[in-house]
């Protein structure tokens, strides 16, 4: 496989995402604030660096990075390490970055398996204005449910801490509602409702029962669930924090799922 | 005993009692979550069974001929249905989705949509303690002279609605703010069932067929007046040799009127009086070429055609003549093309991309360029001269009845046919209509947060040392967050109370108590 320009600047963010991780373990073990800041920093430099590799792509292909599953993985981890930067930035909860970062990094280990050619002459199917709008929206939405699970992961391990305080488990709810709450509309409007509205402008129906719809469908049903659930029955803590790491297991296993099922979401 | 207070209970529900029963069901929030984490699961079914059982319902029956009773296949046929997301038990999940959020929405319009609207009066006893004792309000004490002017003009740069009522010395404040956002999930309710709703009718009513269609060819378009013709169609590359587009030129016509020329494309389908159609397909076309190209060439040597079974009609006189050099023909469809330095005219008289010869004679075997096989006519002097089969991957291998040519096909140009997707929607307006309404909802419901203020100013003192005791309840925001919190009362309440607080002590007055906690009065001199 020949290494693509943006290769060097996508290798190197991923180190940095790396050394993020290391940075943000070892102020959760000395409990020294100045290395959670220097983990935000490098946060921030690799989410820079994934830019630039992210533009090169665009300048090289002449359309936005968002056809091939490459770039869809790198988008997703690139928002998820956004949203993970200002998160920890506001909020100073370094140790968020402990749980959320193993996910970015293993959304990017995904990315980097995965043919990263770069198509310069876009497939007909996929002319079209909806395509940015569709799949980054589906993206970024997707990014921000990977840091709503590493919240729930970052709670339930604190729940089982006897020493947690109660104020703390509240805060860690509250901010995984909160991006969830982000979420979920960017996923209703972007990978259902724009999906839909481009298969009508496309393929003549709105939906036709591929397996990627079908696996947004579940999804989407999934999180409507969760949110009732939420809203008129009080459901917090510990089961909507499950509730959020399920959601995300089911949006890798669609993810993935593109490489099994094929149907016309399956572009490689 | 036991029976009285259920007819009782009865009784006081009405004669419609079920009916409210069922109502109830359906509006309840526990069903909707229910029918919800059903419909998912049903789903994941669905996908499992379209996905993993290639072969299954009425088509079962077809791949597996005579093997109907096998359990296995018995299975395929009865139980696992052809299309998982079509069948009664699905759409039934539907239905009730639909019911469900019809029942809610009609449950929930009223109260939404008064506290979207209205401002609101403070409840009851809200300016009182709380459960144990604790204060529910943040109080502070102001010496402002205008204080209620100040606070109202402080609540509109918010963008509250604000509205003023006098009680004796008590001044009430009430407050609202992004109001409509109680309106979000009602629209977000009633948006998904119009989308169901257009979405059944769209399935039960909606026509959806492919038109295969070669240029030149026109297509009537069934129950309508319209039809289609076929001018041109291309597949557009780049100059790497990749595909850029497929593009069709048609004509479309309204008995015999023209009524719209259009280039039709991936992506930019032609839509006319609710027909749309849409580029969906291509392929080469089994039985059309632009033109086959042919080697007239000595040097292969005699060809030796023999007679093609059940189409023998004897051979013609070979032609006599040499052929020095190659000579390359192309013959286009439809036309007559003189063969060089023989008395003889060529044309292309029927063409299979993949030609078997049964018993039936020459038939297409599949749509697949496996077996090419152009079959020429010639004549002589104006006159039948005898008819040829010639294969692109067998050329030493002519067969038929005419002129011993040592010709052989070399290549041919196909004609491509464009795949039409010509569809109605009855149904869709609804569609749309729901794709507009949740996105507002979902808009208003997420990005705005409804938030209501009550205050009450109670005088405390007389003349030049007047001042307002000022209790304040600020409902739908969190409180401050912790990282902004500069003293500890600030992190029971919310960022919108302090700096109404900071607006009439601007000198950094503190509260005499605040929800879930009070301070002493020295605190407050």
């Amino acid at each position: 496989m020949t290494p693509t320009p943006d290769s060097l600047f996508f290798t190197i963010a991923f180190a940095c995402y790396m050394a993020t991780l290391a940075l943000f373990l070892i102020r959760g073990v000395t409990r020294r604030g100045v290395f959670g800041g220097m983990a935000v920093a490098l946060l921030a430099a690799g989410a820079a660096l994934q830019t630039v590799a992210l533009l090169m792509r665009w300048n090289l292909s002449g359309h936005l990075p968002l056809s091939q599953m490459h770039e869809y993985a790198s988008v997703m981890s690139w928002m998820a390490a956004i949203c993970l930067a200002i998160l920890v930035a506001r909020t100073r909860r370094f140790e968020v970055g402990s749980y959320a970062t193993p996910l970015i990094i293993a959304i990017m280990a995904i990315a980097s398996l995965l043919p990263k050619e770069i198509n310069r002459q876009l497939v007909p199917a996929l002319q079209s204005s909806w395509l940015y709008i569709h799949v980054s929206m589906a993206a970024i939405s997707e990014g921000a449910f990977a840091l709503s699970c590493a919240l729930a992961i970052a709670y339930l391990v604190k729940a089982g801490r006897a020493a947690t305080p109660p104020a703390e488990l509240s805060r860690l709810d509250a901010l995984n509602h909160r991006v969830i709450s982000l979420a979920y509309p960017l996923f209703t409007l972007g990978a259902l409702f724009a999906g839909a509205i481009w298969a009508y402008r496309a393929w003549g129906t709105f939906w036709s029962w591929d397996p990627k719809e079908v696996g947004s469908l579940i999804i989407w049903l999934f999180y409507t669930g969760y949110l009732h659930a939420r809203y008129k029955r009080g459901w917090s803590g510990k089961r909507a924090a499950v509730l959020s790491i399920i959601g995300f297991a089911m949006i890798i296993l669609s993810f993935v799922g593109n490489l099994f099922l094929g149907g016309q979401h399956a572009y490689g | 005993m036991t029976e009285a207070p259920a007819a009782t209970r009865r009784k006081r529900r009405g004669r419609w009692w079920p009916l409210r029963e069922l109502y109830d069901l359906l509006s309840d929030p526990s069903f909707a979550i229910l029918v919800v984490i059903v419909l998912a699961v049903a789903s994941i079914i669905g996908l499992i069974l379209i996905d993993q059982v290639p072969f299954r319902g009425e088509m079962a029956r077809f791949r597996y001929p005579g093997r109907e009773n096998e359990p296995g296949i018995w299975f395929l046929i009865h139980i696992v249905p052809a299309s998982p997301f079509r069948t009664v038990l699905y759409r039934t999940l539907l239905a009730l989705l639909a019911s469900s959020l019809l029942a809610c929405t009609l449950k929930r319009w009223r109260r939404a949509s008064h506290l979207a609207l209205t401002i609101g009066e403070a409840p009851e006893s809200a300016f009182g303690p709380g459960p144990g004792g604790a204060s529910s309000a943040l109080v502070w004490v102001a010496r402002a002279p205008r204080a209620a002017e100040s606070i109202v003009a402080a609540l509109k740069r918010s963008l509250f609605a604000v509205r003023l009522r006098q009680s004796g010395e008590t001044t009430f404040v009430s407050g609202s703010r992004f109001g409509l956002a109680r309106l979000g999930p009602i629209l977000t309710h009633v948006g998904f069932l119009l989308l169901i709703i257009g979405a059944l009718w769209l399935g039960a009513a909606g026509v959806s067929r492919q038109v295969w269609m070669s240029p030149g060819d026109t297509a009537p378009i069934p129950e309508s007046s319209l039809s289609l013709a076929l001018e041109d169609f291309r597949v557009e590359t780049t100059p790497a040799g990749e595909i850029s587009q497929y593009v069709s030129r048609v004509t479309l016509f309204d008995g015999d009127r023209e009524v719209k020329r259009a280039e039709i494309q991936v992506n930019r389908p032609l839509r006319y009086r609710g027909h749309s159609f849409y580029q969906s397909s291509y392929r080469q076309d089994p039985n059309l070429v632009r033109s086959v190209s042919v080697v007239v060439d000595a040097a292969a040597g005699e060809t030796g055609a023999p007679t093609l079974p059940g189409h023998g009609a004897g051979r013609h006189d070979a032609a006599p003549q040499d052929f020095a050099m190659p000579v390359s023909l192309r013959i286009p469809w439809g036309e007559w093309v003189a063969v060089p330095g023989t008395p003889y005219t060529v044309a292309i008289d029927t063409f299979f991309i993949d030609l078997r010869i049964d018993a039936r004679g020459p038939t297409l075997a599949s749509d697949e360029p496996r077996n090419p096989a152009v079959r020429l006519s010639f004549r002589r002097d104006g006159e039948p001269a005898g008819e040829t089969w010639y294969f692109l991957f067998h050329p030493d291998m002519p067969v038929g009845s005419g002129p011993d040519l040592p010709l052989r096909v070399t290549d041919y140009t196909p004609l491509m046919a464009t795949g039409l997707e010509v569809v109605t929607h009855p149904g869709a307006g609804w569609i749309w209509a729901g794709f507009a309404v949740v996105t507002l909802g979902t808009l208003l419901a997420f990005l705005l947060h409804h938030e209501r203020v009550w205050l009450r100013l109670q005088p405390t003192g007389t003349g030049e040392s007047v001042a307002w005791e000022i209790a304040l309840i600020h409902q739908g925001a969190a409180p401050q967050a912790p990282e902004f919190v500069r003293e500890p009362w600030e992190a029971s309440v919310t960022p919108l109370a302090i700096r109404l607080l900071r607006v009439l002590a601007p000198d950094g007055g503190r509260p005499l108590r605040w929800p879930g906690g009070a301070a002493s009065e020295e605190e407050n001199a």
